[in-house]
This record gives C-alpha cells, structure tokens and sequence, in this order.
C-alpha cells in the first residue's frame, strides 16, 4: 500500500499517555543530527547526556539501550578536529565518501533514481518539503529521518498507519543495509556507534509499527569496495 | 500487539521515559522543511529562489520525470 491510497478509515489513532511516542521522535531527530553534518558540541552533549542517563545495568533495554549508551560514550569521548575528518571520509571524500547515504543509490545503484521520485511524490502527500537552501537530494538519510521524527512527533505527528507506510516504503527498505555498513566502514570510529544505534532503532520501529520485514536486501551496498 | 507489549515491559519503559524527556537537540540546518497539515500538496507555481519560475517541481514535471525513467 501506498501513501496516496491509504484511506483515512484504516488509519490508527497515535496512543497516548505512553513516553515511546516521544522516545521514537526523539531518537529519529537524534540521527538526522549525526547524519546532517558534523554533529556539534551542543548535540555530542546531548547525546552524551541521553545514553548516560537512560541507562543503567539493571534496566535491561537490550541492544537498543546498549546502542543508546555506548553512543554516548563515543560522544562525550570524541573530539570535533577528528570527528570532522571521519565526517568527511565516510560521507564526503574525495569524489565521493566510503559510504552513499542516498535511498536511490542503495535500492538501484544509481543517484537521484526513481526513489527519490517516490520519496517526493510522498512528502508532497504529508506536506513536507527541502528548505530551499539544502542542495542535498531529499533521499539522503538525514532528511528521510527528519521525516519519520516528525512524522512520529506525539504532538503533531501523523497517525500510525501512516507512519507504518513511509517506514516501509523509505526506510526499511535500504537503511538496514545502510547502518549495516555503517558499522564496518573502515573509515568509521565514532560513526560505527551511529551505524549500531541506526541498525537496533530501524529493528525497533518495525516491530513497533508492526511492519513487515523487508523482502531480500538492498540491490546495492553503499560501501566502497576499492 | 505482543510485540509491542514485548518491547515496552519492565523497567524498559524507565528507558524510554528518560530519552523522551531529555527532548530533542537534533542540530542546525534540517534539510526538510514541513509546510502543511499532511494532507495537502503545495499548489504548484510558488515562487522560487530569486523569484525565478519554474524551479519548483510541478505535478507535470513529476510526471515527467516517471515517464521518462520508465
């Protein structure tokens, strides 16, 4: 199912007096924050602050909780000169970076393919689109995830259903692969704790919208292979 | 369900309560921008950067570009 034929009556309401809703929203903004650009001294704090306090030994979050902590130590130990030079490394390059954080790339092999039209056609259905000075393509991870925290926003997000179908649709079907490799890079230190908070949270969405579990893999990997 | 309820039982919900209320520090710059209520597509047409047209993406260019890709 699609975005444009989901009818308002299959639509859930999103359920309230419940902190996931927050925590989900909150998590997505959290990697549109690393995955922009460089993360800064005021989202390293943040995120150093979010794992350290959420965690502890006794509350056994699984993985995703792990994720959240290990990621935070990463950011409260990290220092911005080499953390620059990891940005641009894995995303940016010479040419281009170890890693393509583009949905066209990782589901046909190709920049700006038919997934970026998609992902277009969507956000214009949901009422989003890229601020005018952003040159980046809207299928980068950063912008897909600025998408799913809003769309996930307790106070103004959209309803479930809604959620599930753009989760499925943009997410679930390359980023998988994308955090995967992620967490392989070889040009990635601090980006490898990204990669696993990315991988524990994307398998966390799925069983919290109740998504299916995407078909095969990606057709492409982002990773370099030279 | 259970699904759900598997992932949010004991002291799990201790975990999400603490990120959530930490609130979001998601950075400068975002890339997207939301300008309706969801249900809504932008009129085609608006003005563009510079006041030059032709640079928004219409439903025809859309089209086009699905055409032309196959």
């Amino acid at each position: 199912m699609t975005l444009s034929q989901a009818a308002p009556s299959e639509r859930e309401a999103t359920p309230t007096g419940s902190a996931v809703p927050g925590f989900r929203s909150i998590t997505w903004f959290a990697l549109a924050g690393v995955l922009r650009h460089t993360p800064d001294h005021g989202v390293l704090a943040h995120l150093a602050q979010t794992g350290t306090s959420s965690v502890d030994e006794e509350s056994g979050p699984g993985e995703l909780g792990q994720a959240w902590a290990a990621l935070a130590t990463a950011a409260n130990n990290v220092e911005q000169g080499p953390l620059d030079d990891e940005f641009h490394d894995l995303f940016i390059g010479i040419g281009r970076g170890e890693l393509v954080p583009y949905a066209s790339w990782y589901r046909t092999g190709f920049l700006m393919d038919r997934p970026l039209v998609a992902l277009r056609r969507d956000l214009a259905l949901l009422g989003f689109e890229r601020q005018q000075s952003v040159r980046e393509p809207e299928d980068h991870a950063a912008a897909i995830a600025e998408v799913m925290g809003l769309l996930a926003d307790p106070a103004e997000g959209q309803d479930e259903s809604t959620q599930r179908i753009f989760f499925s649709e943009h997410i679930d079907s390359w980023m998988p692969d994308f955090f995967a490799d992620m967490q392989t890079a070889k040009t990635a230190d601090f980006y490898r704790h990204v990669g696993r908070l990315g991988a524990a949270f994307v398998e966390f969405e799925r069983g919290w919208l109740g998504a299916e579990a995407p078909r095969g893999t990606a057709s492409h990997s982002g990773v370099s292979k030279s | 369900m259970k699904e759900r309820q598997k992932q949010v039982h004991g002291s799990r919900r201790a975990f999400f309560r603490s990120v959530a209320g930490l609130g979001v520090a998601a950075g400068t710059g975002a890339l997207i921008l939301r300008y309706g209520s969801g249900t809504q597509a932008r009129a085609s047409g608006a003005e563009a950067p510079n006041g030059k047209q032709g640079y928004v993406e219409t439903d025809h260019i859309r089209k086009y570009y699905e055409t032309a890709r196959g």
